[in-house]
């Protein structure tokens, strides 16, 4: 239902072996198998998608120069590439020099092509809306940790390896996030926020 | 809102009359509320009477502190089997602030983010809240309302896909850099084969011999790269350019050897930076200028301000590989000079900060309105109208 089945741990690694000694059709398969995971991280981070479009590209650029440097060794290649996404989308907030509080309307706007009828389009609107907001009252390695989650797909193993942290840690922070986020989301928080 | 239906009554009524007693009601009036949920929430209610009147009960005194904690220990084993609580008990009977809340954490089982954090791996998965709550009936009063909001956070974050023109778009050109940079060498696929080792030493020497002979003859031009205008050999650099561009044919190679050649004056214009030859570096703009005109001119892209006499025009490269190595070629030139990737420090740039902060702008932006403009060729807004593109 969520996440995308296409390459498996193992074919991954492979993959990655094959990209590191300048196989074209290797870089094509991980391109083609991460691009939607970075392009949703970044797009919930930025909340931007044309800026979320030029990142994800540039973020793959990145990983053609360096990923002779990349090292498997236990450590995930999606813990690496998202950890690019990640300093790629800091060096873009630096360089911005402004605020990361940007208006949801670009966002909304790229509602994709899965939402076909009206209403879920509108609902998906709304809960994307409502959603984001939430999000942003969480700590920043709350926030991290959820979106590395639910807008990468990425495993808990992944996860940790990302933000640094250990798998015990991030389970923590999620359970807290997502708790945090129940309470934020609630009907009558939300009510009483519009009111306000 | 979302597709998953679930029931959350439980939890809210727990909640509900947790507040109510707090508010004075007994647990039977709460029960009456709710009497189809008596057989489920009369032992949880009772569990949360024992332990508020419990907490309620003990002063501050170290000797009570340490009786509660085994009262209250034993309550909470009678009722749930939770452990390692101990620490937690007798710090939140201190804190009337977090009274409320504690007595409800306690009902929860510690093991509860394991589960929500299985159940989330689930969901990434493609299975559904339902799946995830068969596994753990026990806990599904719990875990309901929070998977809930997971999905709900999940199908928000997931609902944005990359617009697909752009997403093929931007495959090409990381393909065509892909083949630019990441092709294999011929030589070490040879040399790593063991047929081939016995010879790879003698045929080492063969090359370097041969490079040393046919290369000696261009000693002065490859001393020439690094010139910089002002150097005696610099003249012999630009002379091998004009070489090249002669003897370059398709559109394609010139509009790319062009681009090249406004990367390479921009790597001039740093050196020149640096030495504090600020005059020098400005007059090189006018080269990068022309470089990319002639770029943009070989690529089929008209750049003016005039909309009527030279309406947008289509780019006249042909293979998106050409025009991924255009592109990737013009977005590296674009940092050569760049404020935020290329630091230069204070003495560099001491001698008229201003100007070189407007030289290096003036060099990005004309690289940058030329990728605009070819990625842009064909759409039928003219460039100039979309001003804000150029502060993305």
């Amino acid at each position: 239902m969520y996440r995308e089945q296409k390459l498996t741990k193992d074919q991954i690694d492979r993959y990655v072996v094959l990209a590191q000694k300048g196989e074209s059709s290797a870089f094509e398969a991980l391109y083609d198998h991460f691009y939607d995971q970075i392009f949703r991280y970044i797009v919930f981070k930025t909340s931007d998608s044309s800026t979320a479009e030029d990142l994800t590209e540039d973020v793959f650029l990145r990983m053609l120069e360096s990923i002779k440097k990349f090292k498997p060794q236990g450590h995930p290649f999606s813990s690496w590439l998202f950890r690019i996404a990640h300093n790629r989308v800091i060096d873009h907030y630096r360089k911005q020099g402004r605020d990361r509080n940007v208006p949801l309307d670009t966002i909304l706007s790229t509602v994709g092509d899965s939402q076909t009828t009206l209403d879920n389009y509108v609902e998906t609107k709304l809960a994307m809306r409502e959603v984001n907001q939430a999000m942003a009252q969480l700590t920043e390695l709350q926030r991290e940790v959820l979106n590395l989650r639910f807008a990468g797909g990425l495993s808990i193993k992944e996860t940790a390896e990302t933000v640094k942290r250990n798998e015990n840690s991030v389970k923590a922070l999620q359970h807290s996030a997502v708790k945090k986020l129940r309470v934020l989301l609630q009907p009558n928080q939300l009510f009483s926020e519009k009111l306000a | 809102m979302h597709p998953f239906k679930i029931n959350r009554t439980l939890d809210h009524i727990f909640n509900h009359c947790i507040e109510l007693m707090y508010q004075g009601q007994s647990i039977e009036d709460c029960v009456k509320l709710y009497d189809s949920k008596r057989i489920q929430l009369l032992p949880l209610l009772k569990a949360a009477q024992i332990t508020i009147a419990t907490a309620q009960s003990v002063k501050p005194r170290k000797d009570i502190k340490k009786i509660t904690k085994l009262r209250l220990l034993s309550t909470i084993k009678q009722i749930k089997p939770v452990s390692n609580i101990g620490e937690q008990l007798t710090e939140s009977l201190y804190l009337p602030i977090k009274l409320r809340a504690f007595v409800k954490s306690i009902f929860v089982n510690k093991k509860l983010d394991e589960i929500v954090n299985h159940c989330i791996g689930l969901m990434n998965q493609g299975q559904s809240i339902e799946d995830c709550l068969k596994l753990y009936e026990s806990s599904k009063a719990d875990l309901a309302p929070l998977l809930e909001y997971v999905a709900i956070s999940m199908n928000a974050a997931r609902s944005v896909d990359p617009r697909e023109p752009a997403k093929q778009a931007s495959k090409t050109r990381f393909l065509a850099a892909v083949n630019k940079t990441g092709r294999p060498s011929r030589f070490s696929v040879v040399f790593s084969r063991n047929l081939f080792r016995p010879i790879a030493l003698p045929m080492t020497a063969l090359v370097f011999l041969s490079v040393l002979i046919l290369g000696s003859g261009s000693i002065a031009a490859v001393y020439s790269d690094n010139a910089i205008p002002g150097d005696n050999n610099y003249w012999i650099k630009r002379a091998r350019e004009n070489i090249t561009l002669a003897i370059t044919h398709s559109d394609t190679e010139i509009a790319q050897t062009h681009a090249k050649l406004a990367s390479t004056r921009g790597e001039e214009m740093l050196k020149l930076i640096k030495q504090g030859r600020v005059a020098a570096a400005e007059g090189h703009l006018d080269s990068v200028f022309k470089h990319l005109s002639a770029s943009a001119q070989h690529s089929g892209v008209s750049l003016t301000f005039n909309t009527v006499d030279a309406p947008p025009t289509k780019i006249s490269i042909q293979t998106d590989e050409a025009l991924g190595l255009l592109r990737v070629t013009l977005q590296q030139g674009s940092e050569v000079l760049s404020v935020d990737k290329v630091p230069l420090s204070i003495e560099h740039t001491i001698n008229g900060s201003n100007r070189v902060d407007r030289i290096r702008y003036e060099f990005e932006l004309a690289f940058r309105i030329l990728l605009w403009s070819i990625d842009n060729a064909e759409q039928s807004d003219p460039f100039w109208i979309n001003q804000s593109s150029f502060s993305r």
